[in-house]
């Protein structure tokens, strides 16, 4: 299929501004801080007016445990001069691509004109202990009691190893390969908290956290913020079809696939398959009109090593039980797939709620800067996969038209 | 901060009581060095993913002063999660290695 004039069965939206503040532990900014950075630096971003934006949809898992702060959405609606509707969704890390899913929908049914959506969390006003506590609330609370998700994924890791025969060795070296190229590509993103390249054999000798899984293994606990401001794509009167910003500049959101499992990682009929994460991909493609083999760049969910093992796989970029083996021999899955340029949550920092946005805002800025790579994929995830959403992306260098 | 009210204990004994003595296989196991702020008296402590058969899957805690590994054989027994100072001391399922 070509890239030119691609049709797809949802109207696309267009991103005419997108912010991300700086990822870190940022003591000097509140979640109020961080939202107003990145809502203010998306509006400016856009060249548009704070008042024209018509709702705001806001991503944010733990406000509530974190800073004792509630009612996140008239926060945000504050945060503008006009104080616009606004609404908070919450899907443990995948909260702000469950805010994004919204606005979208209110785009596309024409009850808004233009909205902006901003992923939000601050974590590191509490200690490690509480802040483990606070994101172990994405799991089960009784029927997964005493988990953790560096526990959760080290399980999910060991299954995953015992279901295709890999060693021991293989497997570490795979974890370690995908935490040394994370970082590697953190180096050049501005906003990314750790960017400084660390080697596979330092990543392998960092502390255990939970077997297999180790320290440089893991996300961080991070500050940050992420914003959008959308429209519908050549819509009359939206900026995106005005004469300074035609919708042939901007990257636009071609579909999204939002699927669940289990909450309970062991009640899944294959808890080494995140089947949530397939099945949002494969509805995300349709909706695209799009084929895997037209994906050659991805912001994936590597909240832990292993999730981006299992995540290239249930998105079926790479065939089943081959991720591991493929990246511990040369590095990378396939020498035509680029997976996480932005560093992903490893090394770009994790502060949940942000995540979702800040990986389609990257995207967008990734694929605009590379007219050679058409379309891009977002895939974040809810706890250990309980819920998944998907983006599909179009660059510049595809102009898309709605199917007749 | 603890969660642990007494009403939640009564409702988990209901529950809990049907899987006591309840035999399976250990399918993974890690042992985790932070754990949550009401078990960190007792960390690390093992996580334990348990096949009981026809697919019924269950994650426990592991004793204290046990290993686990894939494919060993696992009982359910009523252990101590709480630790000293909690209101409500806190019990509940871990499994252990069987006779």
């Amino acid at each position: 299929m070509k890239a030119n004039h691609h049709p797809t069965s949802a109207a696309p939206i267009a991103i005419i501004g997108s912010y991300t503040t700086a990822f870190g532990e940022l003591w000097s900014q509140s979640l109020s801080d961080l939202m107003s950075e990145a809502m203010q630096g998306a509006i400016d971003a856009a060249s548009v007016s704070p008042d024209s934006i018509e709702a705001v949809f806001v991503g944010n898992k733990a406000a509530d445990s974190f800073e004792s702060q509630h009612h996140l959405n008239a926060l945000a609606s504050s945060l503008l001069p006009h104080t616009p509707p606004a609404f908070h969704l919450e899907a443990a890390c995948a909260s702000g691509s469950l805010a994004l899913v919204t606005a979208e929908m209110a785009l596309r049914s024409s009850t808004y004109r233009r909205v902006l959506v901003v992923g939000v969390e601050k974590m590191s006003d509490v200690s490690v202990e509480e802040a483990t506590r606070i994101l172990a609330g994405a799991a089960h609370g009784e029927e997964e009691y005493g988990s953790t998700f560096p526990g959760l994924y080290a399980l999910l890791s060991q299954l995953y190893q015992a279901e295709y025969g890999i060693s021991d060795r293989v497997m570490r070296q795979a974890l370690s390969q995908v935490s040394a190229k994370n970082h590697a590509s953190a180096i050049d993103n501005p906003t990314a908290q750790f960017r400084r390249a660390i080697s596979a054999d330092q990543v392998t000798a960092s502390p255990m956290v939970a077997k297999p899984l180790r320290v440089l293994d893991c996300s961080p606990l991070s500050d940050g913020a992420s914003a959008l401001v959308l429209e519908l794509a050549d819509q009359p009167g939206a900026k995106s079809t005005s004469s300074s910003r035609a919708s042939s500049q901007v990257a636009t959101i071609l579909s999204f696939g939002h699927a669940q499992d289990k909450l309970v990682l062991a009640e899944r009929k294959e808890p080494h398959l995140l089947t949530a994460t397939t099945r949002a991909s494969q509805q995300a493609l349709a909706q695209a009109s799009l084929s895997l083999d037209q994906i050659k760049v991805a912001e994936v969910h590597d909240c832990f090593t292993i999730a981006e093992l299992l995540a290239v796989e249930d998105l079926g970029l790479v065939p089943r039980g081959r991720a591991a083996k493929a990246i511990a021999k040369t590095g990378q899955y396939r020498s035509d797939l680029i997976i996480n340029p932005s560093g992903g949550l490893k090394a770009c920092g994790h502060p949940v709620g942000a995540t979702g946005i800040k990986q389609v805002a990257f995207l967008a800025n990734w694929l605009t800067n590379h007219k050679d790579t058409p379309f891009g994929l977002t895939h974040n995830v809810g706890g250990t996969g309980a819920t998944a959403i998907v983006h599909i992306l179009a660059g510049p260098a595809a102009t898309i038209k709605k199917k007749p | 901060m603890s969660t642990y009210q007494p009403a939640l204990a009564w409702r988990q004994s209901e529950k809990n009581s049907a899987w006591l003595g309840r035999r399976g296989q250990v399918l993974a196991a890690t042992l985790v060095g932070v754990g949550l702020p009401d078990l960190s008296h007792q960390a690390p402590y093992w996580l334990v993913m348990v096949e009981f058969g026809s697919g019924v899957r269950r994650l426990l805690l592991g004793v204290d002063g046990e290993s686990f590994a894939r494919g060993e054989k696992v009982e359910v027994v009523w252990r101590r999660y709480g630790g000293a100072g909690q209101s409500v001391i806190r019990y509940g399922l871990k499994v252990k290695h069987a006779a």
